[in-house]
């Protein structure tokens, strides 16, 4: 369980003391919602492109996740020291989480003004469409990023894998933010019942494969 | 050689039936003939992606090379198929329904499906000596994820015309139209194999030659 904490905590240190990522994602984020805008972009399409802007954001987080861990041969470190592989998977999910939930929330807001979305009156089942949709972009993506961290063309791959594994949970986290945010409002028991099974399944698959990955 | 025979006498065949001896259908006219092209196609593919799925799982359990191979080679021949399916739906959905294409259930699938085995099929050709299991993983995760984006498509909207051929009463197909559909059915299948038993023997050969090739 230390080992968690250990992974989580260097992590953050490490994009705290370099800074570079964070700011490189939410300017991305938001230039990505701004060009939208932009270009003509109704407002009753800005849940979808906010969700399509978290992920593509979010790729560029995941890509560094693990390609960091073989500049130096880190990740032979942590295998070394008989960290258990499940751990690792969920710690770098947790370090990718954070940091991807901090673009969304700056994404979350520059979508309210540039779209001039009101106040949502369901917050609490907003935030849960919020959290259990980035948390399903995370936990593929901390799989993928772990996947692809000796592939070529890596920073391409992942987003175009992540996005099409992920379909479901960025179509019904759309689909639930679009109606929470709407006149008319309406039940989203469906979409947060297939946000919940889909972050599920793939977290254990992704604990289940994740060691057989890391391996070579 | 034998299947590639088969396969070369038979979708001919079949496209003969299709275009020559099939009733015309009273509602669509003569643009529902595609149907004896798409549908055979859509079942040819889901059939070799099963396979792709079913390969990943032995691979990563055995880790023995043919698995793996064989899991490349179906995800390949499959992708063709499927490319079927989206280039011959349009044309099939313009004089009929009016529109190239909409976002219900079933196209949508198909269409993510489609990226799923494009993303699988990049990864087989960037990816360094971990590919094969990292592709095994996501033909895995892809294959399981198609229920899933089909629910939530679903409760996004629909539109594709209500399943005829695979319904629980029983196919509702006249006895003409669906014996030339099944014919074609087994002649794309036939094909399929076809295809993968050459792609299967290419792969084993290259690596033969590879190890032979090393000091």
């Amino acid at each position: 369980m230390s080992a968690f904490w250990v992974i989580l905590r260097k992590d953050l240190v490490v994009e705290g003391r370099a800074r570079d990522l964070l700011p490189s994602m939410a300017i991305l984020a938001l230039l990505l919602l701004a060009m939208t805008g932009a270009t003509g972009l109704r407002a009753d399409a800005a849940p979808a492109i906010l969700w399509i802007t978290v992920a593509v954001a979010g790729s560029i987080g995941l890509v560094r996740s693990f390609h960091q861990e073989t500049d130096q041969e880190q990740l032979h470190g942590l295998r070394l020291a008989a960290v258990d592989p499940a751990m690792i998977y969920l710690a770098k999910a947790a370090a990718n989480f954070l940091i991807v939930a901090a673009v969304e929330l700056i994404a979350w807001g520059a979508v309210m003004i540039f779209f001039d979305i009101p106040i949502p009156r369901r917050p609490a089942a907003l935030a849960v469409v919020l959290l259990l949709g980035t948390g399903s972009l995370v936990a593929m993506g901390t799989l993928l990023g772990a996947m692809l961290a000796t592939a070529r063309m890596r920073e391409a791959l992942l987003p175009v894998l992540l996005l099409p594994l992920c379909a479901p949970a960025v179509m019904a986290a759309a689909g639930a933010t679009a109606r929470l945010l709407s006149e008319a409002g309406g039940p989203v028991a469906g979409e947060l019942r297939l946000l919940l099974a889909f972050t599920l399944l793939f977290v254990s698959v992704a604990l289940l494969v994740f060691e057989h990955v890391i391996e070579d | 050689m034998i299947l590639l025979v088969l396969a070369a006498a038979a979708l001919p065949i079949g496209i003969l039936l299709a275009l020559l001896v099939a009733p015309v259908e009273a509602f669509q006219g003569e643009p529902y003939r595609i149907l004896y092209i798409h549908v055979p196609s859509v079942v040819t593919a889901y059939l070799a992606f099963t396979v792709t799925f079913v390969a990943s799982v032995a691979y990563l359990i055995t880790r023995r090379v043919r698995f793996d191979r064989l899991a490349a080679a179906s995800a390949e021949v499959g992708q063709v198929f499927l490319t079927l399916v989206l280039l011959t739906g349009p044309i099939w959905g313009k004089p009929v329904w009016g529109a190239w294409w909409t976002w219900d259930a079933r196209l949508t699938t198909a269409l993510i499906l489609w990226f799923i085995f494009a993303g699988y099929l990049m990864l087989r050709a960037w990816s360094g000596a971990q590919g094969a299991r990292a592709a095994a993983v996501v033909a895995i995760i892809g294959f399981l994820d198609v229920p899933l984006i089909h629910w939530s498509a679903v409760m996004l909207r629909t539109l594709h015309p209500r399943p005829t051929v695979f319904r629980a009463e029983g196919p509702a197909l006249p006895a003409s139209m669906l014996v030339i559909l099944l014919f074609n059915m087994a002649a794309f299948i036939v094909t399929y194999l076809a295809f993968l038993t050459v792609r299967v023997r290419q792969e084993a050969m290259r690596s033969e030659i590879g190890e032979a090739g090393s000091p």
